[in-house]
């Protein structure tokens, strides 16, 4: 590489001093060459992760230039773009003003893109467009698109699923013949190979299912209706038995935002999900758990929910996962205390739960049974929150019209 | 003779000259100090007027620094004169008189020893042969002697730069901003993560919250629907029992006046006619109407005989009367 200096690094455009650096960046992504613009965008991404650098370069409208940009024939142009849209998004400046520029209707669009990066950076843009009320409420047009791309991806997984299960039926059948090692060797060599290939593209197809239902699950918080109407629940009913940790937990947790509003509740009753979730209830993930505990709490608040869960043996189920979980105290560490807080998360949600539960007659008399187990968890616990729960529950249970 | 020249200093200092045109007096060299009468060259025979082509005319450039020919003119010039003022001068000296006739001035030693006034002066001649030429030997070194103390120095391998010692600066700058920049990443972070777990756990309450608030909601309209429902089928309780006491009621009063209606009613409808005894009915219903046609066609054909007798009794009346 004659004639480069040493200091020049082949994959990022060099950058000028102080106030200029932003506007010559910029002034280079007119120029028509790829590689250039791949370049100037990565040393953008550089740049702002400063703030200082990242406010003038919002206030003073450059964004909408990058609208271009995100147009352009090259994917790996567009995916840069939408990754130094990302940083912008963390600000929450940059969140406003990318929310009342025209850039949304452009990202909207890219969603149906073909690169498959450039749609995750996308989803992540939109992820990070709803940490304000605003931005979620924007998106909820969305929702009902990004529900019609999991349907879609359903689809396309069963049609694999059928046709991997035909493979697997003839390969079953040719096993049965005698083989001799070395073919059998090869061909599971061959399966793994393909496997890997498959497990790559599944993964990545994973992500982005993963990221679609975080949007999702947002959006419904702030007003699940949309999603209802689109038909969310039959939607993610498959996802809750997921073999990925990760798609149970976004499943689930949308699951709940969507229990929320009356219209859910009902909708979750009809399509006989509670079967399922209570499957869930027995989940090796805590998360899974805990979401699955909150849809469950959400849901028996109905009559219709609550007999069915009654019939469904949900209070043996729920006193379980009360047991289970140890007395909490005070963690000092950020991360011991998130632990705590999830932990705390499902005591919460299973005595709520039980509380609705108690309110029929058959649940009240399975608990009046469980009082003793209740009023020894009351007084056990420390914390606050946690006790008001038992108390409420007792009183519910203890009620007598 | 009029001010032809003037110049004063102003009160500012400043000064000025003015003169009127002249024409330029030609003065001998001998200065006459008295003048009688201002005369006036020839402007043609002045010397100083320079005459002829002025074009291959050598003249002294305008400097202060005069010609060196010229310099030494004056310089033998000034010799000069001032050789002939010492001569003039030698002249006037006294000296001795000059001598009788016959007589010759001597000069004469009168000093203790007497010399002799010779112009030979008294030489010798001496010769002096050296030898053959040697070269000339090195001079010795010239060694002064050692005075002072005798003092050595030695640079030792990292005396003058130590890598250690000067680094250290420099490690501790670039350390301590990598240092400080990671832990100001890893706070920001930090920030970032219980920001997000007290959201997480605000997240937590507020569905908690939410889900009492809902199943208060529930229980508020359950028990209210049901509080409605009870209401309504009070309602219909009451509305029932007044009902039957208004029909039991009725009844009662409707017995009473029953009792006695069977043979009322009997009475009355015996007496309406409602029983009858069909011949006499038939008797009535046919036959004397019959008779009372025929009656009543009968006495019909009497009267009208009986008008028409009036009428003709009438005319023939009123014809009578005529």
């Amino acid at each position: 590489m004659a004639g480069r200096p040493m200091w020049e690094n082949p994959l990022r455009a060099p950058v000028a001093y102080g106030r200029l650096a932003v506007p010559q960046l910029f002034a280079e992504l007119q120029s028509p060459e790829p590689e250039k613009k791949l370049r100037a965008l990565a040393s953008l991404q550089d740049l702002l992760h400063d703030p200082e650098r990242l406010y003038p370069t919002v206030t003073k409208g450059y964004v909408e230039k990058m609208k271009l940009l995100l147009e352009d024939e090259d994917p790996s142009v567009r995916s840069k773009t939408c990754e130094v849209l990302g940083l912008l998004c963390t600000h929450s400046l940059g969140r406003q003003v990318l929310l009342s520029s025209p850039l949304l209707s452009s990202l909207f669009w890219l969603l149906d893109d073909p690169s498959s990066p450039c749609r995750k950076n996308v989803l992540r843009v939109l992820k990070l467009l709803t940490l304000h009320p605003s931005g979620a409420d924007a998106l909820l047009t969305l929702v009902p698109k990004l529900l019609l791309k999991l349907q879609q991806q359903q689809q396309q997984e069963e049609g694999e699923q059928i046709s991997v299960e035909e493979e697997k039926k003839v390969e079953v059948n040719e096993e049965e013949k005698v083989d001799e090692e070395n073919q059998q060797e090869q061909r599971e060599g061959l399966k793994m190979e393909q496997t890997e290939e498959v497990k790559d593209v599944k993964e990545e197809e994973e992500e982005e299912e993963l990221l679609v239902l975080s949007l999702i699950s947002c959006c419904s918080r702030r007003d699940a209706l949309p999603a209802l109407s689109s038909d969310a629940v039959s939607v993610l009913k498959p996802r809750l038995t997921h073999p990925c940790t990760h798609i149970r937990r976004e499943a689930t947790a949308a699951m709940m935002a969507l229990s929320v509003p009356m219209a859910g509740k009902h909708r979750l009753c009809e399509e006989a999900m509670l079967p399922l979730l209570v499957g869930l209830l027995r989940d090796e993930d805590v998360h899974v758990r805990t979401n699955t505990v909150g849809v469950i709490m959400y849901t028996v608040i109905t009559t219709a929910g609550k007999l069915q869960c009654l019939k469904l043996n949900v209070v043996s189920a729920l006193l379980d996962l009360l047991t289970e979980a140890p007395p909490f105290k005070k963690a000092p560490r950020l991360m011991e205390e998130k632990e705590r807080w999830t932990r705390k998360a499902l005591v919460l949600y299973s005595l709520r739960a039980l509380t609705s539960l108690a309110e029929a007659p058959e649940g009240r008399r399975l608990l009046m049974e469980q009082l003793p187990l209740l009023r020894r968890s009351c007084e056990e616990e420390e914390d606050a929150e946690v006790i008001r729960a038992a108390h409420a529950a007792i009183e519910v249970v203890t009620w007598t019209p | 003779n009029k001010m032809a020249s003037y110049s004063h200093r102003d009160r500012s200092g400043i000064y000025s000259f003015s003169s009127r045109p002249r024409a330029v007096e030609d003065r001998s060299r001998t200065l006459p100090p008295e003048k009688s009468r201002p005369m006036y060259g020839n402007i043609m025979f002045d010397r100083r007027v320079v005459r002829g082509n002025t074009y291959s005319q050598h003249f002294r450039p305008s400097t202060a620094q005069p010609d060196p020919a010229e310099i030494r003119r004056e310089q033998v010039s000034k010799q000069r004169t001032s050789a002939r003022r010492r001569a003039r001068e030698q002249l006037l000296q006294p000296t001795t008189p000059e001598p009788v006739q016959g007589r010759k001035h001597m000069d004469v030693q009168t000093e203790l020893y007497l010399e002799e006034l010779s112009h030979v002066v008294v030489t010798a001649d001496m010769e002096c042969q050296s030898d053959a030429f040697l070269d000339r030997p090195p001079t010795p070194l010239f060694i002064p002697a050692k005075s002072g103390k005798d003092v050595e120095t030695q640079i030792e391998e990292g005396e003058l730069f130590d890598f250690d010692v000067e680094v250290q600066p420099l490690l501790e700058v670039l350390v301590g901003k990598t240092m400080e920049q990671s832990m100001l990443e890893v706070m920001e972070e930090e920030e970032l993560a219980s920001l997000r777990a007290q959201q997480k756990a605000f997240k937590v309450l507020r569905n908690m919250e939410q889900a009492e608030v809902q199943r208060l909601q529930e229980q508020e309209r359950r028990r209210r629907e049901e509080r409605e429902r009870r209401i309504m089928q009070q309602r219909e309780a009451l509305r029932k029992e007044k009902e039957t006491v208004e029909k039991i009621a009725a009844r009662a009063y409707t017995q009473q006046s029953l009792v006695d209606l069977l043979p009322t009613v009997f009475n009355s409808l015996r007496t309406h006619g409602y029983f009858y005894d069909p011949v006499e009915r038939d008797i009535e219903t046919n036959f004397i109407p019959w008779l009372m046609e025929e009656v009543h066609k009968n006495l019909e054909k009497r009267e009208t005989a009986r008008k028409l007798l009036d009428g003709r009794t009438n005319t023939t009346r009123l014809c009578f009367l005529f």
